[in-house]
């Protein structure tokens, strides 16, 4: 476990390295999320729904997958669960 | 004119030197992605609200947007000047910067076009979908998108140049101000009433939403191809100044 702590301490230290570095970071999550869902949000604010979903389920949706990307991202930083990208272009960089 | 032409064909060889076979995946990903979009815009379109585009339109907006998808928002090797190393390819030859960029740029559409967008154009009345453009603007519209999607690009890269390391997430942030705005994914007319009206001015919606438009018949090519000039003229002096100015900044592995 103490392993861990290490690990999400040393992850932490990464993203706070730098003020503007972290700020950046910050706002391209921002920034992202919010284009994904607001994307599909209007759609369904003009349609009244997508798909026989109204637009509280349609925004309810978009939350629910953008949470579980959360997720997967805090458990997934440095490419921690894109095995083949780290063999495979970090081995040919380095 | 020749080295351009041979810097865009230079270009293609080099996309295509691993064969044909290895642009398979791409192609299956692009087209995995392409039908299923058709039958959502089916499925959004007939629930029978009326939006100012019928079916059949948005169809042909959502299909051609897939097939020129490079066109409609240019995305050049700038984007990767200092981890990539392609300065040092660029600055190497002796040519303009910009001009390579741009061949080189042109020379990489064209395996895509030749082995995903030609074929899928030729089945598309299988599909059932129209791609004849309801407006011969379109093409001229299309020339100005391009243009104004260089000048995007480079302003983009500029920005990386100055940020240092942060290519990743200036692309995150780009790729999701592009989505948004630039009515390739959806169409500026499909949002609600407010937020359409204030987007079709910005910048981005002269990238692929403007051509789409004209494409399907549903903007007037005389304010449409006016917005895109404008916007040309405002950002290519600025494009080239900062430019200009950012090739200065060019650090890479410390030198």
């Amino acid at each position: 476990m103490n392993l861990y702590a290490i690990s999400a301490k040393m992850d932490l230290a990464w993203l706070l390295r730098d003020t503007k570095y972290a700020l950046a970071a910050v706002l391209s999550d921002t920034i992202s999320n919010l284009s994904v869902i607001s994307g599909v949000y209007l759609i369904a604010l003009r349609f009244g729904g997508i798909g026989g979903m109204s637009v509280d389920e349609v925004l309810f949706m978009m939350a629910y997958s953008t949470i579980t990307t959360g997720i997967f991202i805090l458990f997934g930083s440095g490419n921690n669960l894109h095995i083949s990208w780290n063999i495979c272009s970090c081995s040919r960089s380095h | 004119m020749v080295q351009y032409i041979k810097t865009a064909q230079m270009a293609c060889l080099e996309k295509a030197n691993e064969g044909i076979l290895s642009f398979l995946p791409d192609i299956i990903l692009k087209i995995s992605t392409l039908i299923p979009l058709i039958f959502l815009w089916r499925a959004v379109m007939s629930s029978g609200v009326d939006v100012g585009i019928s079916m059949n339109q948005m169809l042909s907006y959502a299909y051609v947007s897939a097939l020129l998808s490079d066109m409609m928002v240019v995305k050049t090797a700038a984007t990767g000047w200092l981890s990539e190393g392609v300065f040092m390819r660029l600055y190497g030859r002796p040519l303009p910067v910009l001009g390579q960029l741009v061949s080189q740029t042109i020379g990489e559409w064209l395996p895509t076009l030749a082995l995903f967008s030609l074929p899928m154009a030729l089945i598309s009345p299988l599909i059932g979908v129209s791609l004849k453009p309801v407006s011969a603007w379109f093409f001229v519209s299309l020339i100005l998108c391009i243009s104004l999607g260089f000048s995007i690009d480079i302003l983009f890269a500029c920005l990386s140049i100055r940020l240092r390391n942060m290519n990743w997430l200036i692309s995150r942030i780009r790729a999701a101000i592009v989505a948004l705005l630039s009515g390739t994914i959806i169409p500026i007319r499909l949002l609600p009433s407010g937020i359409r009206e204030v987007m079709k001015y910005q910048p981005f919606a002269c990238l692929g939403g403007a051509p789409l438009s004209l494409f399907v018949g549903t903007a007037d090519p005389c304010g449409i191809l006016w917005l895109q000039a404008t916007w040309n003229i405002i950002l290519w002096p600025v494009t080239l100044f900062v430019f200009k100015k950012s090739q200065e900044g060019m650090v890479s592995y410390g030198g």
